[in-house]
């Protein structure tokens, strides 16, 4: 991962390029008769210079140290504490950009280097250039200081460590960066210094010799070492996330998408098999009772056909074969249970005198039990539970054919054709049972079954979950997906 | 949902039953063997009333015909498939080359006349060709 990172940060790193000023020291001439007198006028206002009137030796009087101090501790050094926290854990707050956050670490690069030349015995002058280049560099915008007082109100709002007295502190950074209100001010520094050094005058004009639309890259964060591997770390997790949430979405859609729940779709295999017996949908979906009951029966009649009965097929070489589709006992115990249930919901049903209610009616009810009466609502408790062992049955042939248990193996899926019964005439064996499994969910699915519902009504949750993911991992990943396709390339999501 | 329960079942849609409707029996056994090498399910019938009967039953993909059936001219049962089967795909076999032949083979609802002598790659692109909806009228 270090070669990753040192690729990453070269990548998108901002090469600024240092400031220059017009460094040739004025001749004898241009010093005494021009220069001179300049600088004099100048450090009239400040005094932070000496300039001796018979010798060219300009040196810096200890105000000017004092002065350099003082804008140390009193504007830098209430702040400096929080900017290392920013860049470890800044790149977790969504409200905070990686253009404010790389400003920030170029604000504390800066800081660094005020703290280096303050704390150095005698003022080092390389020290001091890089400094001021930075300084130069950051104030060359005023937005560039709002955007790191933003960022530092953000960061501490969002850990409770914003106070008066901080936003006090915060407000104090705008103008030393600006040049005005504060007298001398750190330009007035800069100035002198060059003075004192290039022994000639300057104006403030001279400090902005630069061009640059932007100091810092808005690509990806200027971060530590350790800061991006917990990037990449977290790159990595949202990877999988989305991988795993993905899969989610794809089979409650699937799932959905089979159910057909009313009164969005229409579920057409149940209303098909319905009406390929010799009873109407469209008469019999006005009494609710009843036409769940006859599905029911047309339901039982296949199962025990799938479970019990040999299916007649023709085998691609020519020969009749005969084999129960679904042959395994756990078929059959949940089968026995059903088969029992709905002979108890149908007697319950038959002992009873009710009044109609129309599917659509239990269609459109937000919730089903208040559209029946009392002896209604206990037929009803018995379909729940027929319904939960349909969608039961459900669940056993779906992992029968991902499995790859079923009695036909994938391999040899085309291999045989059923003859009947007549829903399924001509259809392969994977096909039939697919055929089924549509058919018990859309009952599922219709009849309101608690689970199935439960489990499509997840979609929504799950569809903006993964949005979620992709947002965050856009946020925080590199302009040029640079890191994710190395942890593809790595094999690690 | 996320750790147990439905997952998707992705059914490969490639079940594809095929007719092959032949009377000379080597050809057919021919054909036949050519097109479960293919992995696709074939029926082989020796009859036009076997063909019908197989059609109406067991709604096939393809139909393979041969012109001379032992019950009927092979451009006679296109027309009657055709009267109740729009979708299925209509294969002529025959050794006439003529025009003609070609003509009324597709105006009798064959989407494909094929001559014989033909070769065992070709029939086979072209059944794919057909079910994919890539081949025109010829």
């Amino acid at each position: 991962m270090e070669d990753l990172y040192l690729y990453v940060i070269e990548r998108y790193k901002k090469n600024l390029s240092p400031l220059t000023f017009d460094e040739k020291v004025p001749g004898f001439f241009n010093y005494y008769f021009r220069q001179a007198a300049l600088m004099r006028r100048y450090n009239e206002k400040y005094g932070f210079l000496k300039i001796p009137y018979f010798s060219r030796s300009i040196e810096l009087k200890s105000s000017f140290h004092a002065a350099l101090r003082n804008f140390f501790s009193d504007y830098i050094l209430p702040v400096r504490k929080y900017l290392d926290e920013i860049i470890n854990k800044g790149w977790r707050l969504s409200s905070l950009s990686v253009r404010s956050y790389n400003l920030v670490v170029f604000f504390a690069d800066l800081c660094k280097m005020f703290e280096t030349v303050i704390s150095e015995r005698a003022l080092n002058h390389k020290s001091f250039l890089k400094f001021e280049d930075l300084f130069l560099k950051f104030s060359k915008t005023e937005d560039n200081i709002v955007s790191v007082a933003e960022a530092l109100v953000i960061y501490l709002k969002s850990n409770n460590k914003f106070n008066d007295d901080v936003m006090i502190d915060i407000e104090k950074l705008k103008p030393l960066f600006s040049g005005s209100m504060i007298f001398p001010s750190m330009f007035d520094l800069f100035l002198s210094y060059n003075i004192f050094y290039y022994k000639k005058h300057f104006l403030y004009s001279d400090l902005y010799s630069m061009d640059y639309s932007d100091i810092v890259s808005s690509d990806f964060y200027n971060c530590p070492k350790e800061v991006f591997d917990e990037i990449v770390y977290k790159i990595e997790s949202l990877l999988k996330e989305i991988k795993r949430l993905e899969k989610v979405r794809e089979n409650l859609q699937w799932l959905k998408d089979l159910t057909a729940i009313p009164p969005n779709t229409l579920p057409e295999r149940i209303v098909s098999f319905y009406d390929s017996g010799e009873r109407s949908w469209d008469l019999d979906k006005n009494d609710f009772f009843k036409l769940f009951l006859n599905i029911m029966q047309g339901l039982l009649e296949r199962l025990d056909a799938l479970i019990y009965k040999d299916v007649a097929l023709i085998d691609s070489k020519g020969g009749g074969n005969n084999f129960k589709l679904l042959n395994n006992p756990s078929f059959e115990l949940l089968y026995q249970k059903i088969y029992n249930d709905y002979y108890q919901t149908k007697a319950r049903f038959m002992s009873t005198v009710t009044s109609r209610v129309s599917l659509d009616d239990f269609i459109e009810a937000e919730n089903p039990d208040s559209i029946f009466n009392e002896s209604q609502i206990s037929i009803y408790e018995k379909i729940k539970g027929l319904l939960k062992g349909i969608s039961e049955m459900s669940l056993k042939i779906n992992n029968l054919i991902v499995t790859d248990s079923f009695i036909v193996k994938n391999s040899e899926r085309n291999r045989y054709m059923l003859t009947s019964p007549e829903e399924v005439k001509g259809k392969s064996p994977h096909q039939a049972v697919y055929y089924y499994l549509e058919l018990f969910l859309q009952v599922c699915g219709c009849f309101k079954e608690e689970g199935i519902r439960k489990e499509v009504l997840e979609l929504d949750r799950i569809v903006s979950n993964v949005n979620d993911a992709k947002k965050e991992l856009s946020r925080i990943s590199d302009r040029n997906n640079l890191i994710e396709k190395k942890l593809v390339e790595l094999g690690k999501v | 949902m996320e750790d147990e329960g439905f997952v998707k079942i992705n059914l490969k849609d490639d079940f594809r039953k095929i007719i092959i409707a032949e009377s000379v029996q080597f050809v057919a056994n021919s054909l036949v063997r050519i097109l479960k090498e293919e992995g696709y399910f074939v029926f082989q019938s020796p009859t036009g009333k076997s063909v019908k009967f197989l059609t109406d039953n067991y709604k096939p993909d393809v139909i393979v015909i041969s012109e001379r059936l032992p019950d009927m001219r092979g451009i006679n049962l296109i027309r009657e498939i055709r009267e109740n089967n729009k979708g299925v795909k209509i294969i002529l076999i025959s050794a006439d080359e003529s025009f003609e032949a070609k003509q009324n083979a597709l105006l009798a609802g064959s989407d494909y006349y094929l001559v014989k002598p033909f070769e065992r790659d070709f029939l086979v692109s072209i059944i794919a060709d057909l079910l994919s909806g890539k081949v025109n009228l010829q």
